[in-house]
């Protein structure tokens, strides 16, 4: 048994003093005397921009470095150092001093054991405990304890990553460290199981340390938040302190990024003319059935909106509401069952063949994925210029050098320094570029960015949406944005729509909705959604 | 856990080494056995009027002669460059057939689909050996025809490997976004699709290059085939079967020995291939 932390006096429950940790074969060490202290019950966010050696830290707590690694300087874990520790003592130690919530919960599971088995091992290998304490913890979390033996699978992402919630509080650990603990999760139910896992440390009494890249989040959760930069603590200050007034260049800077992403808010372009008119928009998926009486998925079911040149208009809604389904209707790649598109006045829904790949020309999608919406095996230079060959707009010498302009354009500079890499040797903010890029290389009138901000980190999301809107003040853009954050979509857009169950359920200007949302769907996201405290 | 993955990489490597000698040995010798014969630094494979035959291996005839006086030795080299160009051509063949076939029915689906998956698979339940026998009788004998004989045996393969990794790759993004651009399903298979599904053909080339050596051979033992005016290493061994009860061992060993390390080194280098590229990206990930 490790030793719990004595009540009196709170004795540090992780103590980090002028830790060193390198990876084999790397020059530069990770952590570069870090100085960090935990007490019993207090909560900690580890923020700062990729690289930074956020996830490091979890690692050299755990003792889960790569052999090879070298770690020096002070590390206690209540009260012991892990690296003094004998194998069977520092597993021990691993389990029921520290509990781990990772990022991805599916890739963590077995997914040949049952959810019950999985909690069985975790009591088992440590103080023995039945059938009796799974269930209670699974009902602790807010799963129903008679899926005790569903399995993974069976289970959405959320309820993933509560069940890991409770794996990781079942030996009631005096520290929890979560990484990136709600990154693939949708907005609504990250709110839910961050709640879930404060409840449970609270009532636990455990210590929490957050490692996120999202100040809003970090701020919301937890007491105080530390910032990191290459390796060393650039700031730490409570929470509200941080975020209203940052003391360091990087803390100012990421609460910027964080300010920018959500704030300001996007005046309305004067009267302009309409690119996009979308009336009634159906687009209904056929289920298995017999032929008099069909039955339909309705993901799309009567969407109508109007966009002007220049104009933004933000589509929110919560994972399944049907708004990826609208974008992929638009686009033509999900059927259509009824309703007009019209672009530009030409009714999309009345061209076929040849005339219908040209008029779509004028509407280009930018997806969520950057990395999975490039062939793996092209060229970025080539990926860029394909589009041009395949309407034949251009030879294939012209359309090179066009789509090294392209790249510029997108602030990728200088691009033939790009053009000859692989989509994977390119950061994620660099391949999200790249896809824009490649999106408009066709000069649409009308850009749909489908998540497209969600998968990069705070910074760079900032950067991107400040591309898009300088490329559609230069270009005359109408874009049509898509995301479940509505902090983002109330600053960045002109007008927000919101969408439930496949209907748009409320619409108006992005800051009045935040302030005051009147469908319930709009109450819960703006709920979920955590935002950066007001500057007095 | 480290040594043992540096040990198997290396016994791959060296494999691929062996195999890769291998090969070219013999594509030198295929290469250069007709010339020297063309030259007369060799005797031709199909003249034995004046020699002895059944003569034992000496420093006249290094492999000895046959039961028509033919040297072992020449027609031993000289089947190389048969067995070499009839599984050459007739895999290009099955390439050329087996791999288009096979995108176009994993990119399209549906009807298409399901109608040549259902040929491909009747033929390939059928044993090998006996579809490339039957087709060898219809066709009649002839390089050509050996050639096709053997092709449509490995059609199906290239066609099964290629299907299926259409039929996943065609559901990625990088797919949808090409479509969402406006591409068309040609210009689809040729730039997104080929260069993604072709990554596991090179390692069923080589090890399918060492079953056609086998089924070639087969066909000459069983008559089939190759005219009997151009050596073979089958119908040679077929020939040998009979004297080799009277002890008369040579002309049933340098054959077969060449068959053998030739099947040996396609496979080598097979089986390196397959390692060098299913550990490459691994290596270069990590």
């Amino acid at each position: 048994m490790a030793p719990r932390a004595p009540s009196i006096p709170p004795a540090p429950v992780l103590r980090i003093g002028a830790l060193q940790v390198r990876y084999p074969g790397s020059e530069r060490p990770t952590l570069d005397g870090l100085d960090l202290t935990l007490s019993a019950g207090e909560r900690l966010a580890l923020v700062g921009p990729s690289g930074c050696g956020k996830s490091t830290v979890a690692r050299a707590v755990l003792q889960l470095l790569p052999p090879g690694s070298s770690c020096e300087g002070e590390l206690l874990l209540t009260g012991q150092d892990p690296r003094q520790l004998r194998r069977a003592a520092l597993r021990r130690l691993r389990g029921e001093a520290v509990g781990l919530v990772f990022q991805d919960p599916m890739t963590r599971l077995n997914p040949l054991l049952t959810i019950g088995e999985h909690l069985r091992d975790t009591l088992a290998a440590h103080r023995g405990g039945g059938r009796q304490r799974a269930r209670e913890l699974l009902a602790r979390v807010g799963i129903d304890p008679e899926r005790y033996g569903s399995f993974p699978h069976e289970f959405s992402g959320g309820m993933r990553q509560r069940l890991a919630i409770a794996l990781a509080l079942a030996l009631q650990p005096p520290l929890v460290i979560a990484d990136e603990p709600t990154t693939s999760l949708d907005v609504a139910v990250a709110g839910q199981v961050m709640a879930q896992l404060s409840d449970l440390c609270t009532e636990t009494g455990s210590a929490l340390l957050l490692i996120s890249h999202d100040l809003a989040m970090a701020g919301r959760w937890c007491d105080r938040i530390a910032v990191l930069d290459q390796g060393r603590l650039v700031e730490e200050a409570p929470s509200h302190q941080l975020l209203t007034t940052p003391a360091s260049p990087l803390a100012q800077r990421l609460v910027g990024a964080a300010r920018l992403r959500e704030g300001g808010h996007s005046e309305a372009p004067a009267a302009a003319p309409v690119l996009l008119e979308v009336e009634e928009l159906r687009s209904w998926h056929p289920l298995p059935s017999v032929p008099w009486q069909p039955r339909w998925i309705k993901a799309v079911d009567g969407v109508s909106l109007t966009l002007h040149e220049g104009e933004t208009i933000g589509l929110v809604g919560a994972s399944g509401c049907g708004k990826s389904s609208l974008c992929r209707a638009l686009m033509g790649l999900a059927p259509v069952r009824g309703g007009a598109v019209r672009l530009q006045g030409v009714d999309l829904r009345q061209l076929r063949g040849r005339s219908l790949r040209r008029a779509r020309r004028r509407l280009q999608m930018v997806f969520q994925d950057p990395l999975a919406c490039l062939n793996p095996q092209m060229t970025v230079g080539e990926a860029v210029a394909d589009p041009l060959l395949i309407h034949g707009l251009a030879s294939r010498p012209e359309a090179r050098r066009r789509a090294r302009q392209q790249l510029a354009l997108v602030g990728l500079d200088p691009p033939e320094s790009f053009e000859g890499r692989l989509p994977r040797q390119l950061s994620g903010g660099q391949q999200q570029r790249v896809a824009i890029a490649r999106a408009l290389i066709l000069e649409p009138q009308v850009l749909l960015c489908d998540e497209s901000v969600s998968m990069l980190d705070a910074e760079v999301q900032a950067e991107v949406l400040a591309l898009l809107r300088r490329l559609q003040e230069q270009l005359g853009l109408g874009l049509l944005f898509i995301t479940h954050d509505l902090s983002v979509a109330g600053g960045f857009c002109h007008r927000v729509l919101v969408l439930d169950g496949g209907r748009v359920v409320e619409e108006g200007a992005g800051a009045e909705l935040l302030s005051h949302p009147r469908a319930a769907i709009t109450r819960t996201l703006v709920e979920a959604c955590p935002r950066l405290p007001a500057l007095s | 856990m480290v040594t043992s993955r540096l040990g198997a990489r290396s016994l791959s490597a060296r494999m691929a080494r062996w195999g890769i000698a291998i090969v070219a040995f013999y594509g030198l010798i295929a290469l250069f056995t007709p010339l020297l014969v063309h030259g007369s630094l060799l005797p031709d494979p199909n003249a034995g009027l004046e020699n002895p035959i059944y003569a034992p291996p000496s420093f006249g005839h290094w492999c000895g002669t046959d039961r028509l006086g033919r040297d072992v030795c020449v027609r031993t080299l000289a089947g190389s460059s048969v067995a070499l160009q009839v599984v050459l051509s007739a895999l290009v063949l099955a390439l050329v057939i087996g791999v288009p076939l096979g995108m176009v029915s994993g990119y399209l689906g549906g009807g298409v689909d399901r109608v040549l998956v259902l040929v491909m698979d009747t033929l390939y339940t059928l044993p090998v050996l006996l579809l490339s026998v039957v087709l060898a009788f219809l066709l009649g004998r002839g390089l050509p025809n050996a050639a096709a004989a053997l092709c449509v045996v490995y059609v199906p393969q290239y066609f099964r490997v290629v299907r299926n990794q259409s039929a996943q790759v065609k559901a990625e993004l990088f797919i949808e976004a090409a479509r969402s651009l406006g591409a068309g399903p040609a210009w689809i298979l040729r730039r997104y699709l080929f260069r993604n599904v072709i990554t596991s053909v090179p390692v069923l080339l080589t090890l399918n290059a060492a079953d056609a050596v086998l089924v070639l051979g087969g066909l000459g033992f069983l008559g089939l085939g190759l005219p009997e005016t151009i050596p073979e290493w089958g119908s040679d061994l077929q020939q040998a079967l009979t004297a080799l009860p009277t002890g008369i061992w040579w002309t049933a060993l340098f054959p077969g020995l060449a068959m053998f390390v030739l099947v040996l080194g396609l496979s080598f280098l097979g089986e390196g291939l397959e390692h060098w590229l299913s550990g490459a990206p691994a290596g270069s990930d990590g």
